[in-house]
């Protein structure tokens, strides 16, 4: 299953790193996580990725970019299931 | 629902048992999560399962027992009847609602005990390894099922529980929901608010059924298993509010 | 409405047993009907309900062993009533309400077995209350009436023995005793003490205080053999504290007859028929089946030259007499499948043995 198409059919927003600006940031508690990237799949900007390295538990864990462009979405923190994900709002969103 | 923190009062902050990408993970915070939005962690009781969430207990901030498989709403309705002030909630996977408990399950929303009920659907068993379930799709295979769940070998069709008790008068409020996807677990979390709220206003027995993920038995990733979900388990278990005529007792 | 009850009344044993779980405080009853304890639960739906508490026709008697156990976690005094089939499937229950520690009272109204077997009394759930019933190393406080006046105190005394003990009790009646008709004086309620057991570790909603846990599960090593200990060392108590026993001419009988519950009636009439035969008879009766009154029976025991168990079954009770006095010779009469010997009857069997 195309990751775009599936993306596109379930009305996500996919948006490009570079152009976005920085709303919040994320932090993960990295020996919490079991590596299920769910919130890697599910991140907007596509800025959280797995890890080269391993956690305490001997896994691949969920980590942001260098270039943190968070768009405060919360996605991450709604699907995680080990509640590893703290989300800070960094700028209010005017309208 | 706060968006920067998912740990709230009523949920430890521990780590898990649970396996990678498992859906109770999601739906424990969930529960918890409502239970201090709606500030009655100190007047709930759950009743734990058997199965892989048999120590759900060892996760959750508010008193909570155990009970023996199938049983929960058994315990849940002595504990109600007893106790009618407190909420009392049950917590239960698809052989302990559907199969050895359907009985107590059916009766404790005929009588429309007025309890919130929440069914953890992940399409098997998967505490013990990963048997067939009542809920599991035709053609899936299983230990018990290893060509495919065939109903013309005897293996039946997959059981509709949210259907089925909706046809009772006693149960006021059916949804079904899935923690595949963010925006779906928004409106699970939706769903859990209701069937607590319904409870506290004596509005009848509240179901909310929840198709979760299981890698582990599934064999797939976290990710595959949520899209199984979205691509499959939807067609035969579609998602909405199935009733809402929350009847006033 | 049922005026309250406090002078002698005539009642039948299960409704005996029903008005005085009322009286000892019962919060919450769930049973279902079987013959031949449906007089209980239709005594329990009626009284239950006058007094505004919860009562509940299960949907089976697994279903309400279950809801009882979870009014017992709620703190509250719970029982739940069946007959011999119907024990059968709420011993998973009592095996979780012991692993739990958790207070409860059981009725048991005996009828022959195995299977659907009859409607007729029997003693044949002897060994299935005594040995724990269910799964695991636990035991039930077991009382076992031979009358409607002791089917009530019985029954008050369950409810504290399981307070006090955290353990479910059985009342083990048989259908004659729960069917009889007979006078009930339900004044030893004045005489008996109100210890009220605090019961700190209920489920009533952790309001400033750490939550509460109700489990019987343990998996981390070693835990779990920590607290079979536990249970062992309770049981070790309640066999020093809860012996019961009554004795009919047995002080100088050289010839004793053990029976419980209505055999005990029939071996109560044997012992005068052969009294009247110059035959020092005695009967010993058991109340407390579980813990078997060993220490009793070895001392009225000491003079005895014949010892006879009668019992409707096939051998139940007996090996507990035999346990208790090894070396001793102990003759058995036992009718099965709702047999009944008659007084006659027994007096013959014990001359033939004489």
């Amino acid at each position: 299953m195309d990751k775009d198409k599936f993306k596109k059919e379930n009305k996500m927003i996919d948006r490009k790193t570079k152009n976005t600006k920085q709303r919040a940031t994320v932090k993960i508690n990295k020996d919490r996580c079991k590596g299920c990237e769910l919130c890697i799949f599910y991140c907007s900007s596509g800025h959280l990725k797995l890890s080269s390295g391993l956690n305490i538990r001997g896994i691949k864990f969920a980590k942001t970019e260098k270039n943190n462009a968070c768009i405060g979405c919360g996605l991450c923190v709604l699907i995680c299931p080990d509640s590893c994900i703290v989300m800070k709002k960094t700028i209010s969103r005017k309208r | 629902m706060k968006k920067n923190s998912s740990v709230s009062a009523s949920l430890k902050d521990v780590e898990t048992h649970y396996c990678a990408g498992c859906g109770h993970g999601i739906i424990h915070r969930l529960v918890a999560q409502a239970i201090d939005d709606l500030g009655i962690r100190e007047q709930t009781v759950g009743i734990a399962p058997v199965g892989c969430a048999v120590i759900a207990y060892d996760y959750w901030n508010f008193d909570v027992s155990e009970a023996a498989h199938g049983r929960a709403l058994a315990v849940a309705t002595g504990i109600k009847r007893c106790q009618p002030k407190l909420t009392v909630f049950t917590y239960q996977g698809d052989g302990d609602l559907a199969s050895i408990g359907i009985a107590e399950t059916l009766h404790a929303a005929n009588r429309g005990e007025n309890l919130t009920c929440f069914f953890i659907n992940n399409a098997c068993y998967g505490m013990t390894g990963g048997q067939m379930a009542p809920t599991t799709i035709i053609g899936q295979k299983t230990t018990t099922t290893p060509w495919g769940r065939d109903p013309s070998a005897g293996d039946g069709w997959p059981l509709k529980v949210s259907e089925l008790l909706s046809n009772l008068k006693g149960v006021g409020f059916v949804a079904r929901g899935a923690v595949s996807s963010p925006q779906k677990v928004k409106q699970v979390s939706e769903y859990i608010k209701i069937a607590f709220t319904n409870q506290i206003k004596n509005k009848g027995f509240s179901l909310v059924e929840i198709l979760s993920p299981c890698p582990t038995i599934w064999r797939k990733t976290p990710v595959e298993s949520v899209k199984w979900i979205e691509m499959v388990m939807v067609q035969e278990f579609p998602l909405g509010i199935i009733k809402n005529n929350s009847i006033d007792l | 409405m049922l005026k309250e009850i406090n002078k002698k009344i005539l009642m039948s044993g299960n409704e005996a047993i029903g008005e005085a779980a009322v009286k000892a405080g019962c919060g919450f009853y769930a049973g279902y009907p079987i013959t031949p304890q449906n007089e209980l639960i239709a005594y329990m739906a009626r009284r239950m309900k006058e007094k505004n508490l919860p009562f509940v026709q299960a949907e089976s008697e697994l279903a309400a062993i279950n809801m009882v156990f979870g009014a017992a976690v709620s703190g509250i005094r719970a029982m739940t009533s069946s007959s011999s089939p119907g024990i059968s499937l709420k011993q998973e229950g009592i095996s979780y309400l012991a692993g739990c520690q958790l207070p409860a009272v059981i009725v048991n109204v005996m009828r022959a077995g195995p299977g659907l077997g009859n409607i007729t009394s029997a003693q044949s759930d002897y060994f299935q209350a005594t040995r724990g019933g269910g799964h695991g190393d636990y035991f039930t406080i077991v009382l076992a009436p031979w009358s409607a006046q002791e089917a009530a105190e019985v029954t008050d005394k369950a409810f504290d023995l399981a307070d006090y003990y955290r353990n479910p009790v059985l009342v083990l009646a048989d259908a004659i005793v729960g069917q009889m008709m007979e006078p009930v004086d339900f004044s030893y309620k004045n005489k008996s003490q109100k210890n009220i057991i605090s019961k700190c570790w209920a489920l009533n909603g952790a309001k400033n205080r750490p939550s509460n846990i109700i489990r019987s599960l343990f998996l981390k090593e070693g835990v779990l053999e920590q607290f079979n200990e536990k249970l062992r060392l309770k049981r070790l108590k309640i066999n020093k504290n809860e012996q019961r026993f009554s004795t009919y001419k047995a002080k100088d009988a050289e010839y004793l007859i053990i029976a419980y519950g209505s055999q005990a009636r029939i071996a109560f009439e044997a012992v005068d028929l052969l009294r009247m035969q110059n035959i020092n008879a005695g009967l010993f009766r058991p109340i407390s089946l579980w813990p078997y009154p060993e220490r009793g029976l070895k001392s009225v025991a000491k003079k005895t030259k014949k010892i006879l168990v009668v019992e409707q079954s096939l051998g139940q009770m007996v090996e507990d007499a035999r346990l208790s006095l090894p070396g001793e010779t102990i003759h058995f009469l036992g009718k099965a499948g709702g047999g009944i010997p008659s007084a006659a009857e027994i007096v013959r069997f014990f001359k033939k043995i004489k």
